[in-house]
Parts: structure tokens; C-alpha cells; sequence
């Protein structure tokens, strides 16, 4: 702990920046602020008066805080570190970690107790590929952070836009798959909609009206399949950034104190 | 002749990132070295608040005018050193020139006073 930590500190509690930025500027601060105070040590103040100059001099005005938040906040870091920011108490990360319980839960039973894959779209093995990715992302992160314990600022969010992105294409080729499916259904003659079915049902009784229904069950299936899996990335993500913004404040605090 | 922007406002701003970038053309330095610099060469007439210095040199060094680099110094020390870019060199070279016309024509007229 050194004598310049609560204004740094209060600088680091002003900035409005993701941790790693904010680590930098308290950082390059630091150690200007221990030159400007050997300065004055150096023209003769004693040590009150030259730390009390040298801290006069590192006043960063409400302008220049904003100058430095515009400077180095990514509009979609911004957006993202305020979403999260609403989940924090243990409260809501327990009602979180029970919505990812009861989407396996559910989905598992879904997939193994109904001839689910016998149905499916082909889309959903795209899905189902893409959502296999992520969850080896994230058993890699999961593995740097908990178990090799690899804090390393520069390394900590690397993959994780990947988790991403990947959760984007998911959805992607959910909605995609489904307009595809449901429009090949429809230009089938055998399945040419539902209410034609329901009256071909009628008059001559006849699968046509199960087929259709089957198709139906397809694409819901799918969107199913679409809906959980992007559910489950958001966790996932959210629980891994969560876990990286710890380390990082972690590592600000670490630096306040040295 | 594309012209400083010479709002009172920006007069200062501008001033800080020439100045800054002139210290810098001779050898790399860290943020307190430049603002004691610039101070002590202008005897005062241009001080620095290190609260305006780092939103300058940051800016300066996203537009890829300066780098920073970090270096260890002592066990537990480190420090950000600045050093100008070769487009930084350009950009403060035209900037001069055209302050310096600025200059220039601003005094052939206001030297009138003196006349």
C-alpha cells in the first residue's frame, strides 16, 4: 500500500472502463505520481507538502474522465459490462444457475425420451455441432480458469467472443432451418398445409394429416433445439465473464496495493 | 490550406498534442518526464495538469501517432514509455507548417499595431 493509494483508488473508482484498460491508466499513474512526488522531494518540500503537490497535479477533471472513458470504451464492451452488471447479487446467479438446470434437465429428457434425432431437421446436427464447439470452449476456459488457474490478463478473454459468435450462428441456423423446413413443407403437394390436411383428414381419412402434423413437430423441434442452445451459450457466457471480471478487479486491487 | 482548429476551446488541446509530440521526436519518454519537459523548456508558460496530459497522449496513441510500450524498472515498478510513430512525425511536421503560416499571417496584420 502506498501513500498515493486512495487517490488512485478514487481515479480507478471515477473511470468508467473495463478493468484491464483501467489496470493500465492507474498503472502509468502510479509511477508518475512517485516521480512527481521525488521531484518536489528534490526541490526541498518536505514529504507532506511534495505528496500533497504531487496528488494536486494528478486531478483528473470530470472532462478528462469522459475524455478517457470516450477514448477507450468499445461501444459493444459497454453495452455488454451493463448488462451483466444487472445480474451481480448471489440471488439472481443462483435463479440463473437453476434457469441452466431446468433447460439440461428438460432438454436431455426431450432428446432421450421421444424418437427426438428420428424426427429432427438436418439443421438441428448443425446446431448440434455448433453448440458441441461451444461446450468445448468453454470446458477450456472453465479448465484455464479454475483448475490451471492461468490469470494472465492478456489471455483471460481470449475465446470468448468465439463463444459468441458461435452462439449468434446457432441462431442463425435455427431461424434459417425453420423457414426452409416450413417452406418445403408447404410446397409439397402431400403436405400442403395444415387446414388442407385437416380437411383431407376429414373427407377421406387419410396419413395426410399426420404427415403434415409430423412435419410441423420437425421444425418445432428444432426451434426447440434453437431456442435452448442459445439459452444455454447466454449462461455459459455469462458465467465465464462473470468470472473474468472478478479476476481482473482482483488483479486492479492488487495493483493498488503494490 | 487545411487550418488548426483554433476554437478557444481547442487552442490549448491543440497546443499540448504539438508540443507532445515535438518533445517526443527526440527520444521516447514517460508521461511525467514530457509534462516536466514541456514546463521547464516553456518556463511555465505552458503547464501541464497530468489530468489533461493522459486523455491527450491516449488519444494520441489510438490515432497511431505515438506508442506506448511498457518497461520494468525494479521489482515491482513499471512504466509506460511513449515514443513518436513515423505517422506521428508526418502529421507533426505538417501540423507545424501550418501553424506556422497561421502564425505567420496572423502577425503581418496584428503587427500593424506596432507600426
Amino acid at each position: 500500500m502506498t501513500q498515493f493509494t486512495p487517490i488512485l483508488k478514487r481515479i480507478n473508482d471515477s473511470l468508467d472502463l473495463p478493468q484491464p484498460i483501467k489496470s493500465r491508466i492507474i498503472l502509468e499513474m502510479a509511477s508518475d505520481l512517485e516521480d512527481a512526488y521525488i521531484f518536489y522531494l528534490q526541490k526541498g518540500l518536505n514529504k507532506n507538502e511534495a505528496a500533497q503537490k504531487a496528488e494536486e497535479k494528478f486531478i483528473l477533471t470530470d472532462e478528462a474522465l469522459s475524455e478517457l472513458t470516450q477514448i477507450h470504451q468499445p461501444l459493444f464492451r459497454k453495452f455488454m459490462d451493463k448488462l451483466f452488471d444487472q445480474a451481480q447479487t448471489r440471488w439472481e446467479k443462483v435463479i440463473l444457475f437453476l434457469v441452466l438446470l431446468s433447460i439440461t434437465t428438460i432438454g436431455l429428457k426431450i432428446i432421450f425420451t421421444t424418437q427426438f434425432f428420428f424426427r429432427a431437421s438436418n439443421f438441428v446436427w448443425l446446431i448440434l455441432c455448433l453448440f458441441f464447439g461451444i461446450i468445448i470452449i468453454s470446458l477450456a476456459k472453465a479448465y484455464q480458469f479454475y483448475i490451471k488457474k492461468d490469470h494472465n490478463i492478456k489471455r483471460l478473454r481470449i475465446g470468448l467472443p468465439i463463444i459468441l459468435i458461435l452462439g449468434g450462428a446457432n441462431l442463425f441456423v435455427g431461424i434459417f432451418g425453420y423457414t426452409i423446413e416450413l417452406y418445403s413443407t408447404t410446397r409439397t403437394p402431400m403436405y400442403s398445409g395444415l387446414f388442407d390436411a385437416l380437411v383431407t383428414v376429414i373427407e377421406n381419412n387419410n396419413d395426410a394429416f399426420f404427415n403434415s402434423v409430423e412435419s410441423v413437430m420437425k421444425c418445432s423441434s428444432m426451434a426447440m433445439v434453437c431456442t435452448l442452445v442459445t439459452i444455454s451459450t447466454a449462461i455459459i457466457w455469462f458465467f465465464l465473464n462473470n468470472k473474468i471480471k472478478k479476476i481482473e478487479q482482483a488483479e486492479a486491487a492488487l495493483l493498488l496495493e503494490t | 490550406m487545411n487550418l488548426p482548429d483554433f476554437g478557444i476551446p481547442n487552442l490549448t488541446k491543440n497546443c499540448n498534442e504539438i508540443l507532445i509530440l515535438a518533445i517526443l521526436f527526440k527520444e521516447k519518454k514517460h508521461g511525467y518526464q514530457l509534462a516536466l519537459e514541456i514546463e521547464e523548456r516553456s518556463e511555465s508558460q505552458f503547464k501541464f495538469n497530468h489530468g489533461t496530459l493522459y486523455p491527450i497522449l491516449h488519444k494520441l496513441e489510438k490515432k497511431g501517432l505515438i506508442r506506448g510500450t511498457w518497461k520494468q524498472e525494479g521489482p515491482k515498478r513499471k512504466r509506460k514509455y511513449y515514443s513518436i510513430t513515423t505517422k506521428g512525425k508526418k502529421y507533426a511536421t505538417r501540423q507545424l507548417e501550418e501553424w506556422q503560416l497561421f502564425f505567420n499571417q496572423f502577425f503581418n496584420i496584428a503587427g500593424e499595431i506596432k507600426k
